[in-house]
């Protein structure tokens, strides 16, 4: 049984947990992602493309009889089952289109909006539920921390690539590896988990193991969030995912002048194609990364094509061991 | 010795007389309680918005709600099942002392409605409970005010008949 599978599963109502628990372990460990619409039949996201359950414990290339079509009560009832029928304790996370489910497994949400003050205060008639199933890699980052944080510097590293090459487990793992000492010693990491999927925090607690010495700050826009740990919690480094314009990199200037270092990732994929975005690139250029790490594609997941030294590292932390 | 066995049922017709007018008092007061878990369950959803199995594992530990089985019964079962509805709803049926079945079925409400619905729907739901359990508190106030004195009198009066008879 695939405990990655098992624990997402069974957090679905009684009918649907029983036809994805049909599925031996082999197919288990492929599937990504279960997606629930209404009127329409369940669809699993797997490594080999979409698929549909046949309810013998078989993957179907097509769809089946109608009469598996799920209901809108049937989504409704998936919603509360994944809240563990507190959906008044999701109605924030639920405005921004996701819940974190126990296990660290994220329930992405479609359905329709209601606008207050020109924001969305509330989901209702929930349609669609697309249950990701979070797999932490650990050891993926072995090779990386060593050679990163191995000498005693700390330096601040960027980690590019491509859509679904990984870069999120990778600075999860490195996280997780950093804090519990793995590099030779504890280092203090401030994780900013914006779209809660570093930590992917239930109820405040971090579902996913990011080691023994670090902060999470869940929900926290980045650039607030960076500021906050700088102030609070005295980091050696700040882990931020996803690095995206102008008002992150300043965010990233002013923890650097404050003396943290960055651990960051941004969509890029090539080194060459990083010093061409907006805000990410008037980092590399200033010298504010020291490392720039390279992924290679959705091919090999987690796996580093390259890593590049940007210049002179600054000494801007030694830590003797 | 037929004095004392006189005495004897005399006292038992009027034990047994408060006895029964008692239930009709015990189910006042479980009203009351119910009527408070529902105010604190609004306020500790409006203010704290705890998930529901919190929520109930904070208000089995509030001594104000120790006559009322279910609440922890809830508690303990949430514990291992997060499926509030058939939780709250079994141990419901598993009774609460003089309440009747009319009260636990507009208790019973709650199971659809707790964690069911956003904040003010859930709020406004529990307000809806609370209007029905009033009509409930005030039926059971006006029997244990009617009924109850009547249980009470025919129980006292069988006791002295029985003593007279003894005698």
């Amino acid at each position: 049984m695939d405990v990655a599978y098992e624990t997402a599963v069974r957090q679905l109502p009684p009918k649907i947990r029983e036809l994805l628990l049909l599925f031996p372990q082999d197919k288990q460990q492929v599937v990504r992602e279960v997606s629930m619409r209404a009127g329409k039949p369940l669809t699993l996201t797997t490594g080999e493309g979409i698929r549909f359950a046949s309810g013998n414990g078989a993957f179907s290339a097509f769809p089946p009889p109608a009469s598996d079509i799920l209901t809108a009560q049937e989504i409704g009832d998936c919603l509360r089952f994944l809240t563990e029928y507190s959906l008044h304790s999701f109605e924030e996370s639920l405005c921004r289109g996701y819940l974190t489910v126990r296990g660290g497994h994220r329930a992405g949400i479609s359905g329709t909006g209601v606008h207050k003050d020109q924001s969305i205060s509330h989901v209702r008639d929930v349609s669609s539920i697309s249950l990701r199933i979070a797999r932490q890699i650990r050891g993926v980052s072995r090779g990386l921390v060593q050679s990163l944080y191995g000498t005693g510097e700390t330096p601040s590293v960027l980690i590019v690539g491509a859509p679904a090459s990984g870069k999120t487990t990778v600075l999860r793992d490195l996280v997780r590896s950093l804090a519990n000492g793995e590099a030779g010693r504890y280092v203090r990491v401030s994780v900013i988990d914006e779209r809660g999927e570093l930590g992917a925090a239930l109820h405040g607690t971090a579902q996913h193991d990011l080691g023994v010495t670090s902060d999470l700050f869940d929900g926290f826009y980045k650039a607030e969030g960076m500021q906050m740990a700088l102030r609070a919690m005295a980091p050696d480094v700040i882990a931020v995912d996803e690095l995206g314009g102008a008002a992150d990199a300043q965010a990233v200037r002013s923890v650097q002048n404050g003396g943290a270092a960055i651990l960051a990732t941004a969509h890029a994929g090539s080194i060459e194609g990083a010093y061409q975005r907006e805000g990410i690139g008037a980092l590399l250029r200033e010298g504010a990364f020291d490392r720039i790490v390279l992924l290679n594609g959705a091919d090999s997941p987690g796996t580093v094509r390259a890593v590049q030294s940007i210049g002179i590292p600054s000494a801007r932390k030694t830590v003797f061991a | 010795m037929k004095t004392g066995i006189a005495f004897l049922l005399l006292l038992t017709g009027a034990f047994c007389g408060c006895a029964a007018a008692g239930k009709y008092r015990e189910r006042v007061l479980l009203l009351s309680s119910c009527d408070l878990l529902l105010q604190r369950i609004s306020a500790l959803l409006s203010l704290e918005n705890l998930p529901t199995a919190q929520l109930f594992s904070r208000l089995k530990d509030m001594p104000e709600f120790s006559a009322l089985p279910f609440v922890k019964k809830t508690a303990d079962r949430l514990s291992a099942s997060r499926d509030f509805p058939s939780v709250f709803h079994k141990s419901l049926q598993e009774g609460c002392g003089a309440l009747t079945a009319e009260d636990l079925a507009v208790l019973d409400r709650l199971s659809d409605l707790v964690g069911s619905y956003d904040l003010s729907a859930q709020l406004a739901g529990i307000e809806s409970i609370r209007a029905l359990l009033a009509l409930q508190s005030e039926d059971a106030r006006s029997r244990a005010k009617r009924d109850g004195h009547l249980v009470r009198s025919l129980c006292v009066l069988g006791g002295i008949a029985a003593a007279v008879l003894a005698l």
